[in-house]
């Protein structure tokens, strides 16, 4: 599915549709056709996109495993006029967004950036520009997307995505790690990354003391606005030498690299210590939950609450590309990491709130694709999910079940009674007004969208697993 | 006070760059560079090359007097990216 997104109908997929995030650069653009995904490379950009091939740096960026690897097709040009080569892309299975990555996924993206800004300088080129929707995360590394972002380097220029630089990867990352873990939410309303006025005003005084931030975010926010109201000639700008511009890429990286985050016990981060199944009832529990993956055989899962992502290798494990979605920055951070050192291809750990997905943003709300748009999961598990959707969120069952049949075939749900300790504890701070929270209510209003296709009590527990098909 | 620390170092970076003889140089891209993003670069990365040539000399000068023996790491290395300089006038010699 990748980029393309599924509002798209069949009678559409028959002519090519330019992907809205695709307008910025005249370089090119990307399109679909047939559901599958293609890159116009534009006349102008001809000498560059020549230079990018024939000087090995193609070559050396897809051996290292940094770029996307594409063959040239041979298909109309949607846009014949401007037309000079048609790419098309190896697939991403899913695109995520750069507000949807814990602190380590944000910083490996930040780093490949400015692996592939050096590997560039080697080849006598240089990113045009360095944002963070250009990296994205194909099995299980982090890789760039735009084959169209080099451009020739020319001696004495300053690097023009600099600005970019800062406050798409530098801005956040120095946010989480030195303010509050939850600033990268403030990508998905500054759609070019954190202002850096923004990023310094909010950045704790001590952060002016160490010399990466005081220059990258600190001083550059004030020159910024002191050159800001200035009508200074475009072309008399200051010339950086090529060593000058390795010392920047380089005290970027040095500054990226001493980012750190160490996430801290949160409500979630111990759950699996602190839940009420016996270890019998554990693994009858991953049984049953293996079961169901085999009897619904999705190519995709998302796994939503997946916590540190136990329950998602059941999928993931078993060559399922699986999503393993959660609210807690600590939960991500830990499935990312475990995922990383084990080099997992098949699990992407994502931040995302259910209750408040993300969103279409940009322009016209299109350019940056809500999460149902963006390819949906051929089965869906919900473990231990339902109680806090519907409790601590108020959510009908009727309300849950309409969600879940909208983004997937199969789901796998565990409902978790009333008397249960983790519903008691939801309910321990306030009234119980969910008379309507039982088992039959349940089954009934789900089985208005779904159809109950098996159930099993969880041995040592009161809790009962569904699998459920999409009517 | 929170940005007083900052606000003089800014002052310092901006009467440096104004006592700079400022060259030409071609500035075009679709993504709006910033003006003072670029100047910014002038600055911090004339200060880096001046930092990797004091390193190199500092180094040389310590081996001179038999201080240190090994040679600098890699990445304080100019000849690294001198040596592959070459692939910009002559491009051809990395294709495969």
């Amino acid at each position: 599915m990748g980029y393309t997104s599924t509002r798209q109908n069949m009678a559409d997929a028959m002519t090519p549709a330019k992907v809205p995030a695709s307008f910025r650069d005249p370089s090119g653009f990307l399109f679909t056709l047939k559901n599958e995904i293609y890159r116009q490379v534009n006349e102008i950009y001809k000498e560059d996109y020549d230079h990018f091939i024939r000087s090995g740096l193609y070559e050396e960026l897809i051996q290292s495993g940094l770029l996307i690897p594409h063959q040239e097709a041979d298909i109309d040009f949607p846009d014949p006029d401007k037309g000079y080569k048609i790419l098309k892309p190896e697939e991403i299975s899913f695109i995520s967004h750069p507000y949807e990555w814990c602190f380590s996924q944000l910083k490996d993206a930040a780093l490949t950036t400015l692996r592939i800004q050096k590997t560039a300088l080697d080849y006598g080129m240089s990113l045009k520009d360095a944002s963070a929707y250009n990296i994205q995360f194909h099995n299980g590394r982090p890789v760039f997307i735009d084959t169209l972002s080099f451009e020739k380097y020319q001696e004495g220029r300053p690097w023009v995505a600099y600005r970019q630089f800062c406050q798409h990867f530098l801005a956040p990352l120095a946010l989480m790690g030195q303010k509050d873990i939850r600033l990268n939410q403030l990508l998905k309303i500054y759609i070019d990354g954190v202002p850096l006025d923004l990023a310094s005003s909010l950045l704790p005084f001590k952060t002016r003391f160490k010399y990466s931030l005081l220059t990258h975010i600190h001083v550059h926010a004030r020159t910024q606005k002191h050159y800001a109201g200035q009508n200074i000639n475009k072309e008399r700008i200051p010339k950086l030498s090529r060593a000058g511009l390795l010392g920047i890429i380089n005290s970027l990286e040095s500054a990226i690299k001493s980012l750190k985050w160490n996430p801290q016990g949160t409500e979630w981060s111990d759950y699996y210590q602190d839940t009420n199944y016996t270890p019998d009832g554990f693994e009858h529990k991953k049984q049953i939950v293996q079961e169901y993956l085999s009897r619904s055989k999705p190519e995709t899962v998302w796994d939503v609450g997946a916590n540190t992502g136990h329950f998602s290798r059941l999928a993931s494990d078993n060559g399922i590309k699986t999503i393993a979605f959660d609210v807690d920055p600590t939960a991500v951070e830990k499935n990312y990491i475990r995922a990383k050192s084990n080099k997992e291809a098949n699990i992407l750990p994502l931040l995302n709130d259910l209750t408040n997905p993300s969103p279409g943003i940009g322009w016209q709300n299109t350019e940056r694709m809500g999460l149902m748009e963006r390819g949906l999961a051929d089965t869906l598990i919900a473990l231990a999910l339902i109680h806090h959707l519907a409790i601590s969120n108020n959510l009908p069952f009727a309300k849950v079940a309409d969600f879940m049949q909208q983004v997937c075939q199969w789901l796998i749900i565990e409902f978790v009674p009333k008397k249960d300790s983790q519903v008691q504890r939801l309910l321990a701070t306030r009234k119980d007004i969910f008379p309507d929270y039982t088992q039959e209510a349940f089954e009934q209003d789900f089985g208005r969208y779904f159809a109950i296709k098996d159930k099993t009590q969880i041995k040592g527990s009161e809790r009962i697993l569904y699998l459920m098909r999409k009517i | 006070m929170s940005n007083s620390f900052s606000r003089i170092f800014s002052y310092l970076v901006i009467a440096a760059i104004s006592g700079l003889f400022l060259f030409p140089s071609q500035a075009y891209a679709y993504l709006d560079p910033g003006t003072g993003s670029m100047i910014l670069q002038g600055i911090i990365g004339g200060l880096a090359a001046v930092a990797v040539v004091a390193k190199i000399y500092w180094h040389r000068l310590l081996q001179f007097f038999g201080l240190k023996k090994d040679s600098p790491p890699d990445h304080q290395r100019p000849s690294i990216h001198e040596k592959r300089h070459d692939t910009k006038t002559n491009p051809e010699k990395f294709s495969k």
